[in-house]
């Protein structure tokens, strides 16, 4: 488990992460979701040992990780920003990682450059964009890390390289029970792999949680009622309405609210539409960003 | 161009039988859901008999490409809404039909449901005596199906 | 697959992977030291007496060698901290299960023996051609004082070599790990290795300067001693034979700043990773000092040049401030890497700027404390040194309180007319030295113009060289000491300065009434004599007095008034020879 609890840190006078907690469950699939800037980058070099947080901890199955060599032993981190040395091509930096991670797995790095089509003698810096996450995945995956942290791993690379990562990452999860972070801004990938979800702003969580309970109560709804009146005299009574707008006869509502309760209610006003669709991850997070912002609700109706 | 995923499970292998599992990622259906009553009809349309043995929970979230803890969630519902039964060490199994209790609230979802269906029929423009028998028809007509 | 994790450093993964990055950099160092110190040995293998002063120079006091070593030092403190100067490779190596001590030791280490590698290739090779020897022309001819290639020199020079290297690496290290972009430890590596000399320099500037009476060679040679390299290449030349201790503590401090750099390491933030500085706190001070060099500097060059000579304190300070304002802009320019510096937090370091300047000008420019006016009190001192032009050696050691007290007056008098102290070259001055002693050690040191116009000063001067006491330290005094006796004289002397002399060595039975002869004719001679023996065509003969253990000679120069010491030398037969020339 991957314990962060109030962690602060400040760039000088700029607060990076304000008393930040996050909470990865052994055999989760964490999906770090926020605008550029909130913090994404910056937690996952807190979590990598890279950064010390001037307040807080970060502990990986209750071992603290900074300065702590074992525990590094059992993160494998994919940084947005890949670095290999020059010169290097994918074989000398297996041998690298192999000298370093006491966990290295020969046959899986041969099974993976297979996989991705990569030459393991060839110099990295003449391989593209994609081809080095490709690369880093390899290297990074072989080390049979207990915790994966991917920072905006999947741009730049084609959809049936997508699948055979998450495959394979899915595949580990399953079989060793690795934990999983991942930041993105793909979040209809994320929707369909992550279990848990936090939402990071301004670097405050915004809100951690469940992604079946998170989808589970919020909910869009589209009601209309004849001639603009309800069969009783308020149906959104006792409702948790979170957000509200009328066009016409048409009340285009966000409920926070169990489905069951909101149909009960809104049934007993007879309404002559009545369309209820959950929250994709997507409109979730316009919705928390966007608060107030009326461009942006439009997004979401 | 949506994502769908084909699983060939083992047990439709011997079937003869392929790509009966799809996942639309699209959908606003959770994965949840959508392995939850993928399976409920395979097992209800006995593409998965009595007794026979469902693909690990590591097998199926490879296959599909799906967090394994969805898969997890989803088998312990259909454990606990009587479809499946697990025995430690061994796997998952099929249940007998008989074993399956239907969630009262569901079967008052679907008779929602299906409630609405006969007022989309009158919003077409039929009158409610047509509109009600294309329903009943409907129902019929898809029972006979099933026995074939 | 495992692999075998050992938390030996040396086998260490990080280890390795530096040892295969940096292989160019000994390739390349010993392929420089090869064309310095090889290549001319094979070359002149059989004719070794063509290249044997270079050899020697270089071997011994560093040369061209000096600068390789120290550029590889720098080089490979670069490359071995090139991953802290980038934020991707930060990320990277730090997430890896390294600790940042194993980090720096193997980084360092494995730096180090790169470098030991071309140093210990080059010495064996110096080994093996030993065996140089020279031409038959120069082995029958009898001017043999050539030194040939031993096998101690070559060894002797790699010892040398790792020490000077292992000095510049570390302080380098020490930048890179200050620096936060490869540009900066390059530049802030060359500041470090020299900053401490230039600044003992500069210092030393401001006193010769303002100081009334500053004896500019103070510390002359100690300076050297600041760097490792400086050491190197100054040891034989000015400090003697070198020896043990200085080669200890330059191989301590290099130990010393290693741990501190350690230290400093651990308390990195990475967060800085590409900010001039990781340290704001170094930034500051770096900029402090850079720019009171260049405001120094400059403004001393712009003054002396202005005033001809003469340093007019007004026009200093004037300098000093547009000077100090333009570099602490470039400094802090560089060290924000921003042109916008124009906020308030720079403005508050300026003023501590300014305020440390002040200090230091108040003291370094305008001397509060008073060092151009202070004199010994009389009572403490128990003997002065006056060095100066008219003694027979370079000058007279004065034990006795009138003397003592006469010097003091006379330092009083000078100061008090507070006249340039520059010496000029058209003989209305000549410079005078005061070195106090007490039981101790030396209480003050001081040197004068003292100007030959018939004034105040040159009145108590010329009653202090016509004292009893003045004469009889200038006295030769016959003993065991003494290594030869002779009487030069000047042969021909052309538009050029080049000039032939002929020594003529007196015989040591000779030596005590000789010096006797000559003692009574010191005693004697006036000091409106001894102003007026200006130049070679003023005497007739010098009489030199070497001693051993000592490269003072003392120094008599024999006039036509010096009849004791003319008539000794013509009784015993001396005169014709020195007469015929």
């Amino acid at each position: 488990m991957i314990s962060i609890k109030g962690v602060t840190k400040n760039f000088d006078d700029i607060v990076a992460l304000d008393n930040l907690d996050l909470t990865v469950q052994t055999g989760s699939i964490y999906g770090l979701i926020g605008v550029n800037g909130a913090g994404k980058t910056t937690i996952i070099k807190h979590m990598a040992g890279v950064l010390k947080p001037d307040q807080g901890a970060i502990c990986y199955d209750g071992q603290p990780v900074w300065e702590n060599e074992e525990v590094k032993q059992r993160i494998g981190l994919i940084p947005d920003d890949l670095y290999f040395p020059n010169g290097y091509t994918i074989d000398n930096m297996a041998r690298l990682y192999q000298g370093a991670y006491s966990q290295w797995n020969e046959i899986r790095f041969h099974a993976l450059t297979e996989l991705f089509k990569l030459e393991e003698n060839r110099k990295l810096r003449t391989f593209s964009k994609g081809m080095k996450k490709q690369a880093a995945f390899s290297l990074v995956m072989s080390t049979m890390p207990d915790f994966l942290l991917l920072d905006e791993p999947i741009d730049g690379l084609d959809p049936i390289v997508r699948k055979l990562v998450w495959k394979y990452i899915v595949d580990d999860v399953a079989e060793r029970q690795m934990s999983v972070l991942v930041s993105s801004h793909n979040l209809k990938e994320m929707e369909g792999i992550c279990d848990y979800i936090g939402i990071i702003s301004k670097g405050k969580m915004m809100l951690e949680r469940d992604l079946d309970a998170l989808k589970g109560n919020v909910h869009k709804v589209q009601v209309a009622f004849a001639n603009g009146e309800a069969a009783v005299a308020d149906p959104y009574a006792g409702l948790n309405i979170l957000h509200k707008e009328s066009r016409g006869n048409v009340d285009l509502l966000i409920i926070r609210d169990r489905a069951e309760k909101v149909e009960a209610a809104i049934s007993a006003g007879k309404p002559v539409v009545f369309d209820m669709l959950p929250l994709s991850l997507e409109e979730i997070f316009i919705y928390e960003m966007g608060g107030e912002d009326d461009e942006i609700s439009k997004l979401i109706f | 161009m949506a994502l769908t995923a084909v699983v060939a499970l083992n047990v439709i292998k011997e079937k003869g039988v392929k790509d009966m599992f799809q996942l639309d990622f699209k959908s606003h259906k959770s994965i949840y859901e959508q392995v939850i009553d993928n399976i409920k009809e395979l097992i209800m349309t006995d593409v998965l008999p009595e007794d026979s043995k469902l693909p690990s929970v590591r097998e199926l979230s490879k296959e599909l490409t799906v967090n394994p803890n969805t898969v997890q969630k989803a088998f312990r519902e259909l454990e606990r809404e009587g479809y499946v039964y697990t025995i430690t060490g061994k796997g998952t199994f099929v249940s007998g039909k008989g074993d399956i209790t239907a969630d009262p609230a569901k079967v008052e979802e679907i008779k929602v449901q299906v409630a609405e269906c006969y007022m989309e029929l009158l919003y077409l423009g039929l009158d409610p005596d047509k509109a009600r028998s294309t329903v009943i028809d409907a129902v019929d007509n898809k029972g006979k199906e099933r026995e074939e | 697959m495992k692999s075998a994790n050992s938390s030996s450093s040396l086998r260490n993964a990080w280890f390795q992977e530096n040892t295969r990055r940096l292989l160019v950099i000994p390739i390349v160092s010993f392929l420089a030291y090869f064309l310095a110190v090889i290549l001319p040995v094979i070359l002149n293998y059989s004719r070794f007496e063509d290249i044997a002063s270079y050899m020697s120079y270089t071997l011994q006091d560093g040369g061209a060698t000096a600068f390789i070593g120290a550029a590889m030092a720098v080089v490979t403190s670069a490359a071995v901290f090139s991953y802290l100067h980038d934020t991707a490779s930060a990320v990277v190596v730090h997430s890896m299960p390294f600790g940042r001590r194993k980090l720096y030791s193997s980084s360092v280490i494995s730096g180090f023996i790169m470098m030991l590698i071309p140093i210990v290739a080059t010495c064996l090779l110096l080994m093996l051609l030993s065996g140089a020897h020279v031409s038959n022309d120069v082995v029958t001819s009898k001017d043999f004082s050539i030194e040939m290639l031993t096998i101690s020199h070559a060894l002797r020079w790699m010892l040398d070599s790792i020490i000077v290297v292992t000095f510049v690496y570390t302080m380098s290290n020490l930048a890179g790990i200050i620096a936060g972009t490869r540009l900066i430890h390059v530049l802030l590596a060359l500041f470090i290795n020299g900053t401490p000399y230039a600044l003992l320099l500069l210092i030393r500037g401001y006193a010769a300067i303002f100081f009334y009476g500053f004896p500019e060679d103070i510390f002359d040679n100690k300076f050297y001693y600041v760097s490792a390299a400086s050491y190197s290449v100054a040891k034989d030349h000015y400090l003697g034979r070198a020896d043990i201790l200085p080669m200890l503590i330059y191989i301590l401090v290099s130990i010393a700043i290693g741990l501190l750099t350690l230290w400093l390491y651990k308390h990195v933030k990475l967060e800085r990773v590409r900010n001039a500085c990781v340290f704001p706190i170094a930034a500051d001070i770096i900029c402090v000092l850079l720019t009171f060099m260049g405001m120094s500097l400059c403004a001393m060059l712009l003054t002396m040049i202005i005033g001809n000579g003469v340093a007019n304190k007004g026009i200093f300070i004037a300098l000093s401030v547009g000077l100090g304002i333009m570099f602490y802009i470039i400094c802090r320019m560089i060290a924000d890497s921003t042109t916008n510096v124009f906020n308030s937090s720079s403005y508050k370091k300026f003023g501590i700027y300014v305020v440390i300047v002040a200090v230091f000008f108040a003291f370094g420019v305008f001397d509060i404390a008073g060092y151009g006016h202070k004199t010994p009190t009389a009572s403490k001192v128990s003997y002065v040194y006056l060095t100066n032009e008219y003694s027979t050696s370079y000058g007279v050691k004065l034990s006795d309180q009138n003397s003592i007290n006469a010097v003091i007056a006379l330092q009083k008098t000078i100061i008090d007319e507070h006249r340039d102290n520059a010496v000029t070259s058209n003989n209305n001055n000549t410079t005078v030295t005061m070195t106090y002693h007490d039981k101790n050690g030396i209480l003050q040191k001081r040197t004068y113009a003292l100007y030959l116009d018939g004034g105040k000063a040159e009145q108590q001067f010329k009653s202090l060289y016509d004292s009893a006491a003045f004469k009889k330290a200038n006295y030769f005094i016959a003993s065991s000491k003494i290594k030869e006796v002779s009487v030069t004289t000047m042969d021909s002397y052309d538009s050029d300065n080049n000039y032939s002399s002929t020594s003529h060595v007196i015989a040591s039975k000779h030596y005590a009434e000789l010096l006797q002869a000559a003692n009574k004719d010191i005693q004697s001679r006036t000091y409106k004599q001894a102003k007026g023996i200006k130049d070679y065509s003023d005497y007739i003969a010098t009489l030199d007095v070497h001693y051993y253990g000592s490269d003072d000679v003392g120094e008599f120069s024999i006039t036509k008034n010096d009849t004791n010491t003319i008539k000794y030398l013509k009784s015993t037969g001396y005169w014709n020879e020195i007469k015929s020339k």
